[in-house]
């Protein structure tokens, strides 16, 4: 820079600057889905990360999932299966300075982790089988949501079954689904909604 | 006074115990809940995660069959109440929202406007029927039975409709009319895992292991969600084994609680349907009549 002229220099900085501060847009495009780019306001004050009562076993903190997707690290966070540890709790959304809603980012990344189809481990596996179930009767059928969610895993039967056989002592289980008398109506939201695609 | 009442799936199936404690205390106050005809699932915490839309639309089905009905809609459930209300708040900040979940209800011969209310039961017992009001009904004061008001997240957040997202004090306040004395909880909202007590396993309980932990004192603990029950009652023994502590702690519905002072039947209440016997408790109540304020 020396010997340079100042004006140079201050341009030289500018266009540094600018690459670095550009938003880019990620691969998955996760505003689009989203509805709003409102993670570019996040300061990185951590509250999210603080409050969060899973943020200890996550892959990356709430914190570092904003700050990711707007570098446009979009793919990274999808692939570190961050968003599966969210309990839906609302503690970052409330406690945000900036309005961030995590909330919301992570459900549009369970969107998105679904729509792109693989199978997935537990957790996709309970979204999608619970989503079949109230499909199929309007309303929750723990029995078959829990048959669904197990498929052919043995290990999950097993630890299924004990919790089962409590309630079941208890009189809490029906066997019989209890489904809403307009089951059209239900199963034709499901495809309109399902038409018009899954984000905001 | 009459409500419409939204019960969703669990007042009906793991859970019946709240919907059969609610009913009876709420015709004691005076309050007929009617059930909202061909009410649907509100999604819960998964639709969200799979179709925004859907997600808003699932709800909104219920809250246009109780615009209808030109009625307010109760919710006992803080999963049924926070998506009852968001599809209410989203539909209403967004114009383009309404519009496409709109799309989706005329599929379902429906339209909604954005005229419901949206109430928690918690919220019409507290504040609509009020607190002198019930304790009027108290037939067996439950003095000297400390219980920790647990109100978990959804009730309070992200939406604070009727009591401070930080610090609740209704469930406090309906335990003090009831002669007994709310103990200092500071994780009163602290999340119990939800959905997480079945997908990943090891985090729920450690939740449910603090939860359980700063509850060690008390008698009993209320909540006002089936699925904070569930986990708290269900997982509490798993979650004690982890840090070497035998918990034994009830976990009721805040309704049956009332029950209770009001003195009505067990199996009205439904408290024998727990995992952990809530018999302990009931042994420690003084007996019907003694230390009442009213009736007798």
């Amino acid at each position: 820079m020396f010997g340079r002229r100042s004006s140079d220099a201050v341009e030289e900085t500018e266009r540094l600057v600018a690459q670095v501060l550009r938003p880019q847009a990620g691969a998955l495009n996760i505003s689009q889905e989203l509805g709003d780019d409102l993670f570019r306001l996040c300061y990185e004050c951590g509250l999210c990360s603080g409050v969060c009562p899973t943020s200890y076993a996550m892959p990356y903190t709430p914190r570092q999932v904003a700050h990711m997707l707007d570098m446009g690290l979009d793919e990274e966070v999808l692939e570190s299966k961050t968003h599966w540890f969210c309990t839906s709790c609302y503690s970052c959304m409330t406690h945000c300075p900036r309005g961030v809603s995590i909330a919301d980012i992570m459900a549009s990344l369970k969107r998105v982790e679904l729509a792109h189809g693989k199978k997935g481990d537990k957790s996709p596996r309970f979204y999608r089988a619970f989503m079949d179930t109230i499909r199929r009767h309007g309303r929750l059928h723990e029995v078959e949501l829990v048959r669904r969610y197990i498929g052919g895993d043995v290990r999950e039967l097993q630890r299924q079954a004990r919790l089962g056989l409590t309630l079941w002592s208890r009189g809490k289980v029906a066997l019989k689904a209890t489904d809403v008398k307009d089951k059209k109506a239900v199963e034709a939201m499901f495809r309109k909604a399902e038409e018009m695609g899954v984000s905001s | 006074m009459k409500y419409l009442f939204y019960p969703g799936c669990t007042l009906k199936t793991t859970s019946r115990e709240y919907g059969d404690s609610a009913q009876a205390v709420m015709r004691e106050l005076g309050v007929e809940l009617a059930e909202l005809p061909d009410w649907n699932c509100c999604g819960a915490t998964v639709a969200s995660g799979v179709n925004y839309l859907l997600s808003l639309a699932l709800p909104a089905r219920n809250l246009a069959l109780a615009e209808q009905a030109e009625s307010d809609l109760v919710a006992a459930c803080s999963g049924c109440f926070v998506n009852l209300v968001r599809a209410k708040r989203h539909t209403q900040q967004s114009p383009a929202t309404r519009e496409k979940v709109n799309t989706i209800l005329a599929e379902a011969g429906l339209q909604y406007h954005g005229t419901t209310r949206v109430r928690h039961l918690l919220d019409v017992v507290v504040n609509d029927v009020g607190l002198e009001a019930v304790s009027e009904r108290v037939r067996r004061r439950l003095e000297g039975l400390r219980v920790a008001p647990y109100y978990g997240c959804q009730i309070v957040r992200p939406y604070a409709e009727f009591d401070d997202p930080a610090d609740p004090v209704s469930m406090d306040r309906l335990i003090t009319a009831l002669g007994a004395e709310a103990i200092p909880y500071p994780l009163k909202t602290a999340c119990c895992g939800g959905v997480l007590a079945t997908t990943k396993r090891d985090i729920a309980l450690k939740l449910i292991g603090d939860l359980m932990a700063a509850a060690r004192d008390a008698d009993c603990i209320i909540t006002v969600c089936p699925l904070c029950q569930l986990n708290l009652d269900a997982w509490q023994a798993e979650a004690g084994r982890r840090l070497r502590v035998e918990f034994g702690i009830p976990v009721l519905f805040f309704t049956q609680l009332m029950g209770l002072a009001f003195g009505l039947p067990e199996s009205e209440l439904g408290l024998s349907r727990h995992v952990v016997s809530a018999s302990s408790l009931v042994k420690k109540l003084a007996p019907m009549g003694i230390g009442a304020t009213a009736g007798g």
